[in-house]
C-alpha cells in the first residue's frame, strides 16, 4: 500500500488518466481502489496516531491573583457596542474611566475581544489598560499576539480626565442619548 | 434538584443575548409578585405589553412557563427570573398564583399519566414506508459512491472542490434521500479548505475515505455483526425510536456526571451533544438531541453537575450513544476536588483505538484530561504529550480563562483533533466561548 502522503498527492492529482490497479487492487476501477486505499489508510493512521512530545514541559507560570471584583458582562457588552458604533466610540473614554472609578477589571471570559479592542485602537489604551486585570496583564507578558501592548510608555499612567458628558456638543442627540443608556446599564457596576 | 446559582443558570441558555437580556431584567427591577417554594418560583415581569407576563419556574428540572409571545426557552423573562433566584432576591413560603400551581399540576398529570393506547400500527402500511425509505437510502448510497468516485477521478485540486456550492449541492441530495447525517458531514466539508489549515487536503481524503467505507459497509449490510450493523445504519441516518432503543438497549444504572456540551447550529437544527461519564461503572455515555433553533432542546442536564439514574445505550459495537430511562435525584454540583478525568493524552488514544477497532464508524470519543494545558494550537498533558485543538478552538480565550495553570478540560477526540466541551475552572464549568 502507499503510504499517506502518497494517497494525498494521488487524490490531490486525480485519477484521470491512471493505469489500472495491479495486484490486490486489480478488480477495482482505479477510482474504487484509490477510496478503498484512502479510507484504510486512514483509520490507520487515526488509530495509530502518535501524540507529539514538548521538548520539555513548559514551566508553570500562573497568572497572579485577582485584586479588584470583575464587572458584569453587561458591561463588557457596552464596550463592544461602543466600539462597533463608529460615532460612538469616543464614549469608551467615559467607559474606561467609569470602571477606573468603580475600581472594576473586565471578567478572564471577556479579556480576549478587550484586548483585542485595546489592540486595535491605541488612542483608548489609558483608559482600558487599567481594568485588565492582572490576568490581562499576564496575558500581555506571555502571549505575542499583545507584544506591542509591552511597551512602558503606554502604562505611564497620568491622571485621569473627568467623564465629559459636558464635552459631547449638544447638537450630537443621538451620542448624548447612547451615553445616558450606557451610563444607566452602567449604574450597577 | 439543582442548586441554584448563576453558573449554573448560564448552563440552562442556549444563546448569550438572552442571558444579557434576562439580566438587565433582573437588574431593572422588572419584577413583582416574586416568590418561590420547594416545588417552584414564579414572578410578574414587566413587558411591552398592557399586562406583566407570568412567569413561572419548575425547580425540579428547571423548565420554565412565561405568558410573553417569545419563541425562545427559557425566554429571557425566565432567565431573569431564575437570576434573581440564583441571588436569592426571591422571597419565599408564599403560595404559588394559580397560573403556576396550574402550569405545574398538569405537568405532573403530564409525567405520571399512561399513555393513552395508541391505534395498533398498520402492519402493512409501516413495512410500505420502511420499504421505501429504504429504497431512498440505497438510491442514495449509490448516488454518494459515484460522487466520490467521479472527485478523486477529477482530483481535490479541481477548483470546484473549493466552493461551498460544490458540496451543499450533494449534501442537498443525501438529505432527499433521508441521510440526514451524511448530509452534514458533507456540508461541513465545503469549509475544510477555507479554515486555513495545511493539511485541509488530508482532512478532506480522510472523510471521504469514511465515508465511502460506509457505503462499501451498507453493500454488505447483511453479513455484518449484529451491532456493527446498527452502527452502520445509525451513520447513514437510520434512527431507532426511543422504545426501540429501551427494549434492545443495555440499561445502566449509575451516578452521572455531566462533563460536556457541544451545541452545533445546522441551518435551522441545533444539535446537541452531552456527554456523561458514570461514576461506578467508568463509562462514557452520549446523549444526543435535538431541537429547532428557536425552541428549546425536551430535557436540561446542567453540566457540571451529577445525578443518579439509569440510562439505556443504543445497540452498537462500540456503545456510546444512550438515552435517560429515569433520573432518581436531584442535580449536585461536582465538587471540583472529585473531578476524575483521564490522566494523559495516552489513554485518550488509547481509548480512540479501541473505539475504532470495534466500530470503524464511530466519529469521536470523549476525551477529558484532567490536568490539561494549552497552547495556540496545541492541547498538552502533563508529561507533554500534545494533541492539535480543533479549528475554532480560541486558543486566547483559553489562555485567558485557564490563566498558566493546569485545568481539568474536556472534549471530543475525533482522530486528528481535539474539540473542547468545556472547562472546570474554580469558579465553576464554562463552555467554551469568549462573552
Amino acid at each position: 500500500m502507499n503510504t499517506w502522503a502518497e494517497l494525498i498527492d494521488q487524490v490531490m492529482l486525480g485519477t484521470q488518466g491512471a493505469a489500472s490497479p495491479s495486484g490486490e487492487w486489480a478488480s477495482h476501477t482505479p477510482e474504487q481502489a484509490l477510496l478503498k486505499q484512502i479510507a484504510l489508510a486512514g483509520a490507520a493512521r487515526r488509530g495509530g496516531y502518535v501524540a507529539p512530545a514538548v521538548r520539555s514541559l513548559p514551566e508553570l507560570n500562573p497568572a497572579p491573583p485577582e485584586v479588584l471584583p470583575a464587572c458584569s458582562v453587561i458591561a463588557v457588552d457596552w464596550l463592544r457596542k461602543m466600539e462597533r458604533t463608529s460615532y460612538a466610540r469616543e464614549l469608551i473614554r467615559d467607559w474606561g474611566i467609569f470602571m477606573i472609578g468603580r475600581r472594576k477589571r473586565v471578567p478572564h471570559t471577556s479579556l480576549p475581544s478587550v484586548l483585542g479592542i485595546i489592540n486595535k485602537h491605541e488612542q483608548w489604551i489609558p483608559y482600558l489598560l487599567p481594568v485588565i486585570g492582572e490576568r490581562g496583564r499576564w496575558m500581555i507578558e506571555n502571549s505575542e499576539g499583545y507584544a506591542e501592548l509591552r511597551k512602558p510608555e503606554l502604562w505611564s499612567m497620568e491622571e485621569m480626565p473627568e467623564l465629559k458628558a459636558a464635552e459631547i456638543a449638544e447638537d450630537n442627540k443621538l451620542l448624548i442619548d447612547l451615553r445616558k443608556q450606557m451610563m444607566e446599564g452602567l449604574a450597577h457596576e | 434538584m439543582p442548586t441554584w446559582n448563576e453558573t449554573f443558570v448560564q448552563t440552562l441558555v442556549t444563546d448569550s443575548g438572552t442571558m444579557r437580556d434576562g439580566e438587565k431584567l433582573a437588574r431593572s427591577g422588572a419584577y413583582s409578585g416574586t416568590g418561590c417554594d420547594a416545588r417552584s418560583a414564579w414572578g410578574l415581569a414587566k413587558g411591552s405589553g398592557k399586562s406583566p407576563y407570568q412567569v413561572s419556574i419548575d425547580l425540579n428540572d428547571a423548565a420554565t412557563k412565561c405568558s410573553c409571545p417569545s419563541r425562545k426557552f427559557p425566554c429571557k423573562h425566565a432567565v431573569g427570573l431564575m437570576l434573581l433566584l440564583a441571588r436569592d432576591n426571591v422571597p419565599t413560603g408564599a403560595t404559588p398564583p394559580t397560573w403556576t400551581s396550574t402550569w405545574l399540576d398538569g405537568r405532573e398529570r403530564k409525567r405520571e399519566s399512561t399513555p393513552a393506547p395508541t391505534k395498533a400500527p398498520d402492519a402493512a402500511a409501516q413495512a410500505k414506508r420502511e420499504a421505501a425509505r429504504l429504497a431512498k437510502v440505497t438510491d442514495g448510497v449509490g448516488e454518494l459512491r459515484l460522487f466520490l468516485e467521479d472527485l478523486v477521478r477529477q482530483g481535490l485540486s479541481h477548483p470546484a472542490v473549493k466552493s461551498y456550492g460544490f458540496w451543499d449541492r450533494i449534501a442537498a441530495r443525501m438529505v432527499d434521500s433521508q441521510m440526514q447525517p451524511i448530509g452534514r458531514r458533507l456540508r461541513a466539508l465545503g469549509g475544510a479548505p477555507f479554515q486555513k489549515k495545511a493539511n485541509w487536503a488530508g482532512l478532506v481524503a480522510d472523510e471521504v475515505g469514511r465515508l465511502y467505507a460506509l457505503t462499501e459497509a451498507y453493500q454488505r449490510l447483511d453479513t455484518l455483526p449484529e451491532l456493527l450493523a446498527y452502527d452502520v445504519r445509525a451513520a447513514l441516518g437510520f434512527n431507532l425510536k426511543q422504545e426501540d432503543v429501551l427494549a434492545l438497549g443495555t440499561s445502566v444504572a449509575d451516578r452521572w456526571q455531566v462533563l460536556g456540551v457541544q451545541i452545533e447550529q445546522v441551518e435551522q437544527l441545533q444539535e446537541r451533544r452531552m456527554w456523561l461519564y458514570g461514576e461506578q461503572t467508568g463509562q462514557y455515555a452520549l446523549i444526543l438531541d435535538f431541537a429547532h433553533r428557536s425552541r428549546p432542546f425536551d430535557a436540561v442536564y446542567p453540566p457540571a453537575h451529577w445525578f443518579s439514574g439509569e440510562i439505556v445505550y443504543y445497540p452498537s459495537a462500540y456503545p456510546q450513544r444512550a438515552v435517560v430511562k429515569s433520573i432518581d435525584s436531584g442535580y449536585t454540583p461536582i465538587p471540583y476536588s472529585s473531578l476524575n478525568l483521564s490522566g494523559t493524552v495516552e489513554d485518550i488514544l488509547n481509548g480512540y483505538a479501541d473505539a475504532l477497532a470495534v466500530n470503524p464508524f464511530v466519529q469521536y470519543v470523549p476525551a477529558g484530561l484532567q490536568d490539561g494545558w494549552v497552547t495556540r494550537s496545541d492541547l498538552i498533558d502533563n508529561v507533554g504529550k500534545q494533541l492539535p485543538l480543533a479549528h475554532g478552538a480560541q486558543p486566547q480565550w483559553l489562555n485567558a480563562v485557564m490563566g498558566g495553570s493546569r485545568l481539568p478540560i474536556f472534549g471530543e477526540w475525533d482522530g486528528s483533533a481535539f474539540l473542547v466541551a468545556g472547562l472546570f475552572t474554580a469558579e465553576g464549568w464554562l463552555p467554551l466561548g469568549d462573552a
